[in-house]
């Protein structure tokens, strides 16, 4: 993506409306996917378009796609972050520890959300102000967080969580919402409107878009960088605050693979691996998509080796229409 | 002349000291390596403690090491670069039929292979010790059945949860589901989901699976994610309608049959698994068993497979296998 680009789809035209550009948005693209999908889906099982199938989704995703709203904000600004795995089961395996030391619950959250901290700072520190490559760097501290998984842990699987954390993730304090579904919801419409409309949020698809223009702009790139990989970080050790509460337990082989899974979805969702392209919205509906082919295959017992297969075209097929249908507007 | 016996005692006390000292110096110098995929996972642990305490007893070394994710092809990389450094033996689980290949060229560098858990019958392995898969998988559908029939069904459909690169575990499906055509029919398995091993993937497949099958009566969780299924039944609201039959003991696991969304889970003696791999082990790096007739003509000095027996785990004695609490 040019520099020009990035001004016009960016930041130039909040104001304007353009009819055009929100057809061939990806946002829109994956929404029909999205539809397309839910209306096979409901021929093909009666059991789709229930209110239980559909809590099952989205809870079900619900992890996922919090850690897809941070990889969108590190990608957005030209970085990748393959260590959010591990930041998932470093705070799950730290909260079920601060629990095992009969500290309080807000004080369990804490302490997992710096874990996540810790590692944002890390990540951060090593990438913008020692100049390492991201892929590189994260690969490494995805091993080195995973074994401190595995160090605090003692590769145990732990259990003493308090049945009134259990209950923040089981409960639907509103409207009969799960709390989950009302956590995830907040966080991606907050995190949406942040991305688009807040001028310090804005600065990471700025710094995505051309990282010298960023610099000739007067903006802190280091600083910029490093705090995109903290609120990473932070949101992927809030999944595993999620992880603990849903299950009652911490293991240590939480979220293995779970980076690969995120980082698929939001390139889906129309998230540029280059940088500088994407919406939190777009994360969201990537993760969203995905959700439902897996549910529609499981629900309609695909044998699964087959499973891997047809997730594997569908998953190309949407990356392909993107391009069928922005090939003239790209070149 | 008493002098001289006594000399002559005290000679032969110091070599024996001497000999002693030397015997447990070499041993000590020995390293006993235990490779496994998805080394974190908390099944090792009572294995891993086992062989530990194998070689404290003996006083040799041990080591445990192995990939992180479940990586066949990653596990037999580390086995054969270990391997270069000449330890005792290794320990390992052979998950995959490619693993033969792999004891095969590491016993050729001279490194013997006990394994445990899973066994390589095709290969030079100097020992197994660990469960008939298939009879374990038998053993599920046995209790799964007595479980539905227990409340009143006399015909019942069955949904599984395994990971599906997992050979042993395909082993296991083929026992339970030959046991339902052999000796309950009525009963039938009619879906199988992969949860890759993770509880949070296990949860929302369950979930998926009750909710496109609805008539399903029970589950056997093939691997240790039972608590990926405690968790989709509490969330279905459907905690002991739906019987289940897990894996593996971990407290996580225990305190779902405590809450009553798990009925049982079966239990290997996996302690056992660790502990007499190493000393079979022991005892064959020693030589000590080279007295067995036949061993000079290639008599096997070891029995070629031990089962350390498996139970299921209730309601009724899973106290006795929690080791932390439930809350």
């Amino acid at each position: 993506m040019t520099l020009s680009q990035t001004n016009t789809d960016r930041l130039g035209d909040a104001g304007g409306f353009d009819f055009k550009r929100l057809l061939l948005s990806r946002e829109l693209i994956v929404g029909v996917m999205i539809l397309i999908t839910a209306i096979a889906a409901t021929m093909l099982s009666p059991y789709f378009l229930t209110a239980a199938n559909i809590k099952n989704v989205v809870i079900g995703m619900s992890i996922e796609m919090i850690v897809a709203i941070g990889l969108t904000v590190v990608l957005l600004s030209g970085g990748i972050d393959l260590s959010v795995g591990s930041v998932v089961a470093l705070s799950a395996v730290v909260i079920a520890l601060a629990f095992n030391a009969g500290l309080s619950i807000p004080i369990a959250i804490a302490a997992g959300l710096c874990a996540g901290v810790v590692v944002g700072v890390v990540n951060g520190y090593l990438i913008a102000y020692v100049g390492l490559n991201p892929l590189i760097t994260t690969l490494g501290t995805m091993t080195i967080f995973r074994s401190a998984v595995y160090i605090l842990s003692g590769g145990y699987a732990m259990s003493s969580i308090p049945g009134s954390f259990k209950a923040l993730a089981n409960g639907d304090l509103l409207f009969g919402l799960p709390n989950l579904v009302v956590l995830v919801v907040v966080l991606v419409v907050l995190f949406h409107m942040a991305m688009w409309q807040n001028v310090w949020f804005r600065k990471f698809a700025f710094l995505g878009g051309s990282e010298m223009a960023a610099l000739r702009a007067g903006i802190n790139v280091k600083r910029l960088k490093l705090m995109g990989y903290v609120i990473c970080s932070v949101l992927a050790a809030l999944g595993g605050v999620v992880v603990v509460a849903r299950l009652g337990s911490a293991f240590p082989n939480t979220a293995t693979g779970m980076e690969l899974r995120v980082i698929t979805a939001v390139i889906v969702g129309g998230c540029s691996i280059y940088g500088g392209r994407g919406t939190v919205l777009g994360a969201a509906l990537g993760v969203l998509f995905l959700a439902l082919v897996n549910n529609i295959l499981v629900l309609n017992a695909v044998s699964v080796y087959w499973q891997g297969v047809a997730s594997g075209c569908v998953l190309i097929l949407a990356v392909l229409s993107d391009a069928i249908i922005n090939r003239g507007k790209r070149s | 002349m008493k002098s001289i016996i006594k000399s002559t005692l005290a000679a032969i006390a110091l070599s024996a000291a001497a000999v002693t000292g030397a015997y447990a110096a070499d041993v000590s110098d020995q390293k006993y390596v235990m490779v496994v995929p998805i080394s974190g996972h908390p099944f090792w642990v009572p294995i891993r403690q086992g062989a530990q305490d194998a070689a404290d007893q003996l006083g040799v070394q041990f080591e445990f090491t192995g990939p992180v994710e479940f990586d066949n092809i990653a596990t037999q990389n580390q086995m054969e670069q270990i391997a270069l450094t000449q330890p005792s033996a290794f320990l390992t689980g052979a998950f995959d039929p490619s693993m033969s290949e792999t004891i095969k060229r590491v016993t050729e560098m001279g490194v013997p292979v006990a394994t445990f858990d899973s066994d390589a019958p095709d290969s030079p392995r100097i020992t197994f010790v660990g469960p008939d898969h298939y009879n374990v998988g038998f053993q599920y559908g046995k209790k799964i059945v007595e479980l539905l029939q227990g409340q009143g069904k006399e015909e019942g459909q069955i949904g599984l949860l395994t990971a599906i690169n997992q050979t042993n575990l395909q082993v296991r499906i083929q026992g339970l589901k030959d046991y339902l055509s052999a000796n309950a029919p009525a009963y039938e398995v009619v879906a199988i989901e992969d949860n890759q091993g993770d509880d949070q993937i296990t949860a929302e497949r369950t979930k998926t699976m009750l909710l496109g099958n609805p008539d399903i009566d029970g589950l056997v969780v093939i691997n240790a994610t039972g608590t990926g299924v405690a968790t989709a039944l509490t969330e279905l609201g459907r905690k002991g309608e739906v019987m289940v039959v897990a894996s593996d003991v971990f407290d996580p696991i225990v305190c779902g049959i405590k809450d009553g969304a798990i009925q049982t889970t079966s239990a290997v003696n996996t302690y056992l698994e660790g502990f007499l791999a190493l000393k079979l082990a022991y005892e064959y790096v020693n030589n000590n068993l080279d007295g067995t007739p036949g061993a000079d003509v290639g008599v096997s000095v070891l029995p070629p497979k031990i089962d350390p027996g498996m139970f299921f785990i209730t309601k009724e004695n899973a106290d006795s296998f929690l080791v932390g609490s439930c809350s």
